[in-house]
């Protein structure tokens, strides 16, 4: 059972929208976080991936990158080949997402450089990815099962309904792991997709994410620019602008896609 | 929940005095939320970049990518002493040394790939300080240098089916600091511990075959050129000959320079297994030496083959991702023992990802001389029946991957007794194409003759790296 991937991979995806409306009152935040996990997020995707990199002094570095995903069954595999900066060019990352939140992910990064490929231990999610703001347990699905809900506040986001919603890790493993020790989730009442997000650091730290462009592609709600903030207390300590573009679903990708193979011989 | 929620809302007032308690904990986490709500309200203090269509970029791409690197080396030896007359001075700036990588990569089609590299580097230093003061073993191998790199073609042959021919790398393997499995390629041995990883692996001339099947990968690789390591200079800082016992006016024999050797083309064969948390490869082959022995009397130096069977394995456990290498390796060549040698070599070790933005790994090797004769301790071989290696390495990423502080000691021996070094470096990404490395390395000598007179190599090293 996934659950709301805050960065590109479920933000990317989105929901389809529903046929009639649903009226707040009506759901519990379990059900709630059971409607987005059960969003469309699409599948057999292609996608580029263009994160800024901004510090407090507001210098920027750009890293680029073409992402494919697949669902296999309740699991999920993907290849991201990295474009930008030039001293990772080729560098590509082979990531098993598995459902069932006990087993840990398979991961192995590809450093051309090095003409090598290696395992990556997959359990500390809590690390930058790429230097971002977003962090690998950002990237990467959380199972619903290892969260408690409560409904905290009705708002809205740029003119849409909103809960908000307090979620909290059931397990010290889960804090652990991604670093989280609470986040309160924004989710849009039309189409339960999840369009800002705090979460609490345990190093005293927030994270600050905010979906700047949310698209309808096939059918399916697509966040194409999300912005990751980290603050301290009232200061931005340094934020990522993450897009996307080229986005298509229902590629033709097959399981040998997902293969060390492929991510050694490259785009 | 919403509702309950909802209407505890609405019947506050007619309930304050009772529910006083409860109430004042909600009010309480709303006042916290609405506090966390202003990190959304606040004014940014960083413009929003612009974010150019990726797209486009994409589009641009050719089948052509030249890309490359330009580098500049230095190094600051600061505990050498001043030389005996005669002798090579290498106190101070010992390296001012330009480099330069040329790639270029064309994709002939979906299935099909081709690669050439070229580098090369030179270094002015010699001139600076006076070529004279150095010998031409020590010119040839350090002043300059150019060569072609990795030039391969590679392709699918069926769905299954990979061929990969030309000048190339093969990793084999799960450790980072320490050689048990990985005896393709000859090394760069010019620079205890200076040498870039990614320069360290010399590229051969071979032709390997792929097949797929599953979580299998079934390798067989013809070796068609076995390529000499290159050397440090005869009597140079990382090569004290004078330290070995050879007779007055001996003239010790150069490795020859670098040249493709077509001889004699030996098999290897490897199947990799790539499963759920853990990994496994098995290995067979027959390879080149990556040590000398003399030869003709002691008239020459050579790098003579060996056959090994041997195996590796990684396992994750939580933050932890264990290895395991264990090669079996026979005919082997000393200098001190006429007949060849069979040895096993071990080695354990982990990586330990449990702290944020760190990676710790500890690796440790035994190599066992099989019918060892203790005549071999002496030089020019000075090896134990059981030559024990230690590694240690921790990498440690912040200011958001912008900067890279890392450790490297290598220990010889069981209790560090035979030398080794330390090294500790800081790696900075000044800019979106420049990268600046600054560090020192230290090392320290032991019962190991080579590696103790090489205990005031000490040095400061820089290097600046322009990619484009």
């Amino acid at each position: 059972m996934k659950y709301m991937t805050i960065a590109w991979v479920a933000l990317l995806s989105g929901s389809l929208v529903f046929s009639a409306p649903i009226l707040a009152s009506d759901l519990t935040a379990d059900e709630i976080a059971q409607k987005v996990d059960e969003r469309e997020d699409g599948d057999n995707s292609a996608s580029q991936l263009k994160m800024v990199l901004i510090d407090k002094h507001n210098n920027q570095r750009v890293r680029s990158m073409q992402q494919f995903e697949k669902d296999f069954g309740e699991d999920t595999r993907s290849v991201i080949f990295f474009l930008a900066p030039k001293d990772v060019e080729n560098t590509a990352f082979l990531t098993f997402d598995y459902a069932d939140s006990d087993k840990d992910d398979d991961q192995w990064l590809y450093l051309p450089a090095l003409r090598q490929t290696k395992r990556i231990v997959s359990s500390d999610k809590s690390s930058s990815f790429m230097g971002s703001d977003f962090s690998y347990a950002d990237m990467t699905s959380r199972s619903l099962e290892d969260y408690t809900y409560k409904i905290v506040k009705e708002s809205e986001v740029r003119g849409h309904k909103v809960w908000i919603m307090e979620t909290k890790p059931k397990k010290q493993k889960t804090i652990d792991e991604t670093g989280y020790s609470k986040s309160y989730m924004f989710v849009r009442q039309d189409n339960f997709v999840v369009v800002r997000a705090i979460h609490f650091l345990t190093d005293g730290k927030r994270k600050y994410m905010d979906v700047k462009s949310l698209q309808q592609i096939d059918g399916i709600w697509v966040a194409t620019e999300i912005e990751m903030k980290t603050k301290k207390d009232k200061f931005t300590l340094h934020s990522t602008l993450l897009s996307l573009s080229d986005i298509q679903f229902n590629q033709d990708l097959k399981e040998s896609f997902f293969t060390v193979r492929r991510i050694e011989k490259g785009l | 929940m919403q509702k309950r929620h909802n209407v505890a809302h609405r019947l506050a007032p007619l309930f304050l005095g009772v529910l006083t308690g409860v109430l004042s904990l909600h009010v309480y986490a709303d006042e916290a939320l609405d506090e966390a709500l202003l990190g959304f309200e606040e004014e940014s203090d960083i413009s929003q970049p612009h974010v150019t269509n990726l797209q486009s970029e994409q589009a641009k791409r050719s089948p052509f990518q030249l890309s490359g690197q330009l580098s500049l080396n230095s190094y600051y030896a600061y505990q050498e002493n001043a030389p005996i007359i005669g002798e090579s001075d290498y106190r101070g700036v010992t390296k001012l040394q330009l480099a330069g990588l040329l790639k270029l990569d064309y994709k002939i089609s979906p299935d099909w790939q081709a690669k050439l590299e070229l580098k090369g580097f030179v270094d002015p230093i010699y001139n600076i300080k006076g070529r004279y003061r150095y010998s031409s073993d020590t010119l040839n191998t350090y002043e300059s240098e150019l060569e072609i790199g990795e030039g391969y073609l590679l392709g699918s042959l069926s769905e299954n089916l990979d061929i990969k021919v030309g000048r190339q790398i093969v990793v084999w393997g799960k450790s980072d600091s320490i050689r048990v499995t990985d005896v393709m390629n000859p090394l760069d041995n010019r620079e205890l511990g200076l040498v870039d990883i990614e320069d360290l692996r010399l590229p051969v001339l071979m032709t390997r075959l792929d097949y797929y099947i599953k979580a299998w990968q079934l390798s067989v690789l013809a070796q068609h050129e076995h390529r000499d390591p290159k050397e440090a200079a005869v009597n140079s800082e990382y090569f004290p000959s004078s330290v070995l016992p050879i007779l007055s006016g001996f003239q010790f024999p150069d490795i020859p320079r670098q040249s493709m050797q077509l001889d004699e083309t030996t098999f290897s064969f490897a199947a990799e297994g790539r499963f759920s948390g853990w990994d496994l490869s098995l290995y067979a082959g027959r390879f080149q030496d990556s040590r000398w022995h003399f030869t003709n009397g002691v008239a020459e130096r050579t790098y003579g083959l060996f056959n090994m069977v041997g195996a590796s394995t990684n396992v994750m456990v939580d933050s932890w991702l264990l290895k395991a290498e264990v090669a079996v390796l026979n005919e082997l060549k000393y200098n001190t023992v006429p007949e060849s040698k069979e040895r096993i070599d071990l080695l354990l070790g982990f990586e330990y990802k449990g702290i944020r933005d760190t990676t710790l790994s500890l690796e440790l090797a035994d190599r066992y001389i099989v019918d060892y004769q203790p005549i071999m301790k002496n030089l020019p071989d000075f090896v134990d029946e059981h030559e024990l290696q230690t590694a240690l390495r921790v990498l440690y990423n912040f200011n958001h991957d912008r900067a890279t502080l890392g450790y490297l000691g290598q220990y010889f021996g069981n209790s560090f007794e035979k030398g080794g070094f330390n090294r500790v470096w800081l790696e900075y990404e000044l800019t979106q194409s420049v990268n600046i490395t600054s560090g020192i390395i230290d090392y320290f000598g032991g019962e190991n003759p080579m590696l103790d007179a090489m205990k005031n190599n000490d040095k400061v090293f820089v290097e600046a790296k322009y990619f484009f």
